[in-house]
């Protein structure tokens, strides 16, 4: 006989309403995004003023969906790593070179919040089933057939606490208790009555949500300050992309991240922390997008060595050694990109072109070794890596006005516009290369269309110079017969190949301007103004360029954590 | 807790000291082509096979009595054999031996030993000889490994050299798989080739010369991987990667001189011993062994023929591995025991007189690859492709040979 749907899934629905109608309600309320610094980054007090009387309630800041990644990892510490979360995630769209900021502009639709909803159901069934449930809730109902609101409540506060990142409030928790009562009583399980409450947690706007409440700011009378907890959550999903632990959330109810030293002892506690490594490489999957990937294909007639595997291995090969290079050995960020060590498997190095000995049983997962190139080897720096000459080609050859517009607008932090919608492609798809050899010959039409050139020149004369990796990475001299020319200039500094051009932006002084861009945008969920990064980008020169410091010095700004300059309006305390 | 290797490219290993495409070095190596050219540098390429099957050849002379027949006719004729009606025989093939009141065990367990019901591929002895029809063309692939020129040998299509001693080809040349023509190779062999690929460890070849590929003396190794080979994303063998040798070969075997000519590389004649795995060969295993590869224009990998004696037991177990799947495909399993063991043509044996081995050649395919020791050691880079001057494909010489043998 089919189970009935619990009473209390219309409270899971409820709570999707409610979604629903907080995503609306801040659609409608406001002009702006009531920050103080808006996404495009304009001086919030320069707006048209809007008549309001001093507020005193809570008002939301910022409403950041949760990545996918996001997801799975507090699923994961929240309930453990045996939960498969399965289903689909709605995609984000990029901001400012950033998911993090598009995260804060995007809603949900309503067949996401039916996927979001399936998901929910199967966590809390799998962390409902023995025996992991021993584990989690903590204590034994008296009778498992029947409500035991001592023993649900024990576990709902601890759970939501955690999912939520702050505490539930009494009238949540009774709200949470109820919903789990209900459904014992109709189901005759106390575990089933827990696991509706549980579902209905995680298909709440504050789980699927990382909400930053504003309070009014004791401290500049009139001005809103981001709340205690919020301060924690940007925190942890910024540095671990996760929630915060349970050391940091006492920090926040304790009013620690409202003072210089406590917020600073936390700072530097995260920044020790393994899981750092999370953090920063949800980071830099985000800045290189490297989410790209997920829709890469190769033409496999002409690239048999880009393998299923492949671009797994890309992605993981370019994180690792960005981690190992700025946290491990605590490098010069700029040094990414004349880097001679990197990590590689047998199936990278069939790519690249270079041995790998690895040791490992047959048939056993392929071990990283960490490589190093010779002096002056073309395959150094990240620019070399298939996780960029690869991502930013097409399935069929290689693209150097996309390799350049990608070097400028993720690592220079430049804009390049988008192509005329009229533009011809078919002239660089030609098959017949007997006249036209090289891709550079065949750009070179760019160079001649008044309409293109203003574009190109800024993108292929870098992309030029990647052109000895075709679009699978492999690394060529020649194109049908005629050797690549690999020069070029960047800010009128000339390089004759990829290694000099690693060399070239490694010391361009946007460089380091761009990251410290990324990083604040990242963290805050929103770009900064020029003259709030200038004190942090002197920090972060002076500190040897080394990325730790950078993230401590964007979290210990004045303006991380952003002050309210205008009392706007906005939605209500859900 | 895997063990894993630091790669140290330094300018003085011997693999980057050769890769004239990395620029920093390219005006070093250019200093020593011109200061060396007296003395060649010695080098070593490596190979990891990517294809092995049988070597086939068919054209209108070779089976002029026509092709044994198909997986359901050979099934007829052995429930015929099993004393079934042809209204039975249909009547099984069409809806299945249930329809009978019988299973699919009558088949494999069609053999008698003392009348009880035996696997027939397990005990080939235990049904009568079918006589499967052998080939009877004069052409095939393979090489001259007894050094004469006799009336039961083949002339190759592709050299015209007479004296081709095939006789397993000649067993299995009529079987309908084997009555084709390269690139296609044996259903059942390709197939099983591609399930041991993925778990068998690689055979690995390296060539040993100077300013390879060119014409002159070489020293060819046989190798064993500690790995399986790697796909590429076509399914194929990938191309580059990195493979540990096992171990290094027993002395005399394995290890052969040979020279370059024309583009061609063939090596004097020796002892071959590969293990491989079931359902393949499970031992690659040849005396007398003789080869013959191209350098192939594109990619760089190796094509071309190994031949020898064989243990024609080994050939037959490949195809009893899979019994009656292999049957469904036309092979009749006991008809090759029969006409393995009546047409082996070396290594008798002393107590039975009965040939133990049988000439065979096979047709393989090698893309380049680095071989390294187990000790970290690169030993060989990816082979090269040609030089122009160099490039050739398989061809057939259709030609009629002159009558001593030579091609015209």
């Amino acid at each position: 006989m089919k189970e009935r749907a619990p009473a209390s899934a219309t409270a899971r629905a409820a709570a999707m309403l409610a979604l629903v109608a907080a995503l609306a309600g801040l659609s409608l309320t406001s002009c702006d995004s009531g920050k103080g610094q808006s996404v495009s980054g304009q001086d919030a007090a320069a707006q048209a003023p809007h008549e309001t009387a001093v507020p005193e309630e809570r008002r939301i800041g910022g409403f950041y969906r949760l990545t996918e990644e996001q997801y799975r990892q507090v699923i994961r510490d929240v309930l453990g790593d045996t939960i498969v979360v399965g289903g689909r995630f709605q995609p984000i769209e990029r901001e400012a070179g950033l998911l993090a900021v598009g995260a804060g502009i995007v809603t949900t639709s309503a067949s996401g919040l039916e996927l979001y909803d399936a998901m929910a159901r199967q966590v809390a069934a799998q962390a409902m089933a023995e025996p992991l449930r021993t584990l989690l809730i903590g204590c034994t109902p008296a009778d498992d057939a029947a409500p035991d609101d001592a023993c649900a409540s024990q576990f709902l506060d601890r759970v939501g606490r955690l999912l939520f990142r702050r505490p539930l409030s009494p009238e949540d928790s009774a709200l949470f208790v109820q919903i789990a009562a209900e459904t014992t009583r109709e189901l005759g399980s106390f575990h089933r009555g827990l696991q509706e409450s549980l579902a209905t947690m995680l298909v709440d706007p504050r789980f699927l949500f990382r909400i930053e409440m504003l309070e009014p700011d004791p401290d500049h009378p009139g001005q809103f300050r981001l709340d205690s907890y919020s301060r924690a959550s940007r925190l942890s999903f910024w540095l671990w992309n996760s929630i915060p632990d349970a050391a940091l959330l006492t920090a926040a109810e304790n009013g620690d991240l409202h003072t210089e030293d406590g917020l600073a002892r936390q700072v530097d506690r995260l920044l020790a922390s393994p899981k750092l490594e999370r953090g920063v490489r949800a980071f830099f999957s985000d800045m290189l997008r490297l989410d790209d990937f997920n829709t890469l294909s190769k033409d496999v007639s002409l690239f048999p060595r880009y393998t299923a595997g492949l671009s797994e291995q890309a992605i993981e090969q370019t994180l690792r050694t960005i981690v190992h290079h700025l946290l491990v050995e605590q490098g010069d960020y700029r040094d990414l990109f004349t880097l001679r060590q990197t990590f590689l498997t047998r199936t990278l190095g069939a790519v690249y072109g270079v041995p790998v000995i690895a040791h490992f049983e047959n048939g056993a997962p392929e071990p990283w070794v960490p490589t190093e190139y010779p002096e002056n080897d073309p395959r150094t720096g990240i620019l070399s890596h298939i996780s960029f000459v690869a991502l930013h080609s097409h399935a069929g050859r290689s693209s150097p006005t996309l390799r350049g517009k990608a070097l400028r607008e993720i690592f220079l932090c430049q804009t390049v516009p988008p192509p005329p919608g009229d533009v011809d492609f078919s002239r660089f798809e030609t098959a017949d290369t007997s006249k036209l050899k090289t891709m550079r010959e065949r750009l070179s039409a760019h160079a001649n269309e008044p309409l293109c050139a203003g574009c190109h020149q800024l993108t292929d004369p870098l992309g030029l110079a990647l052109e000895t990796f075709d679009a699978a990475g492999v690394y060529r001299t020649t194109e049908n017969g005629a050797t690549i020319d690999t020069s070029g200039n960047l800010h009128g500094v000339t390089f004759q190949n990829s290694a000099e051009l690693g060399q070239v932006v490694r010391n361009d002084i946007t460089v380091p301007g761009c990251v410290v861009n990324r990083t604040f945008a990242y963290g805050a969920g929103e770009v900064a103004q020029r003259q709030a990064l200038q004190p942090i980008e002197e920090e972060f020169a002076e500190g040897g360029y080394r990325f730790v410091n950078l993230l401590r010095a964007v979290a210990l700004s004045d303006s991380f954590f952003g002050a309210q300059a205008d009392a706007t309006q906005l939605a209500a305390n859900p | 807790m895997m063990e894993t290797s630091r790669n140290v490219m330094t300018p003085g290993n011997e693999v980057f000291a050769r890769r004239a495409r990395a620029p920093g070095l390219a005006a070093l190596v250019a200093f020593l082509a011109l200061a060396s050219q007296a003395a060649q540098a010695e080098q070593t390429w490596g190979y990891v096979v990517g294809s092995f099957s049988t070597a086939t050849y068919a054209d209108d002379e070779s089976c002029p009595d026509g092709i044994n027949p198909e997986g359901k006719e050979l099934d007829r004729r052995n429930l015929l054999s099993l004393g079934y009606t042809p209204e039975e025989a249909q009547k099984i093939l069409l809806d299945g031996p249930a329809s009978v009141g019988a299973d699919w065990s009558i088949l494999p367990m069609r053999g008698r030993i003392d009348g009880k019901p035996v696997n027939v591929f397990t005990y080939p002895e235990s049904v009568p000889d079918p006589r499967i029809k052998t080939l009877q063309g004069s052409k095939t692939f393979g090489f001259n490994l007894d050094g004469r020129v006799t009336e039961e040998d083949f002339q190759d299509p592709e050299t015209g050299e007479k004296g081709i001693d095939n006789q397993l080809f000649r067993a299995v040349g009529c079987l309908q798989e084997y009555h084709i023509n390269l690139p296609v190779r044996p259903l059942y062999e390709a197939m099983m080739w591609n399930y041991a690929v993925d778990t068998m460890p690689a055979w690995l070849i390296s060539i040993t010369g100077s300013n390879l590929p060119d014409d002159g003396p070489v020293t060819v190794r046989f190798l064993k991987a500690t790995h399986h080979p790697e796909r590429d994303a076509d399914k194929g063998i990938l191309a580059g990667v990195t493979y540990l040798i096992n171990d290094e070969p027993e002395p005399g075997i394995n290890t052969f001189e040979g020279r370059i000519e024309n583009g061609v590389l063939t090596i004097e004649p020796g002892n071959l011993r590969l293990p491989g795995e079931s359902p393949i060969l499970t031992e690659l295993n040849l005396t007398g062994a003789q080869l013959r590869f191209r350098f192939l224009p594109d990619g760089g990998g190796l094509q071309g023929f190994v031949g020898g004696y064989q243990p024609w037991l080994d050939f037959y177990f490949m195809h009893a591995a899979l019994g009656s799947a292999n049957e469904q495909s036309g092979n009749d399993v006991p008809g090759i025991y029969y006409a393995l063991k009546r047409l082996a043509d070396a290594d008798p044996d002393p107590e039975t007189g009965i040939n133990r081995r049988i000439s065979a050649a096979y047709q393989i395919q090698a893309m380049p690859a680095f071989l390294a020791t187990r000790e970290g050691q690169v030993v060989a880079v990816p082979g090269e492709p040609p030089a122009q001057s160099h490039a050739s494909e398989l061809t057939l010489n259709t030609e009629p040979a002159r009558p001593d043998g030579s091609p015209e």
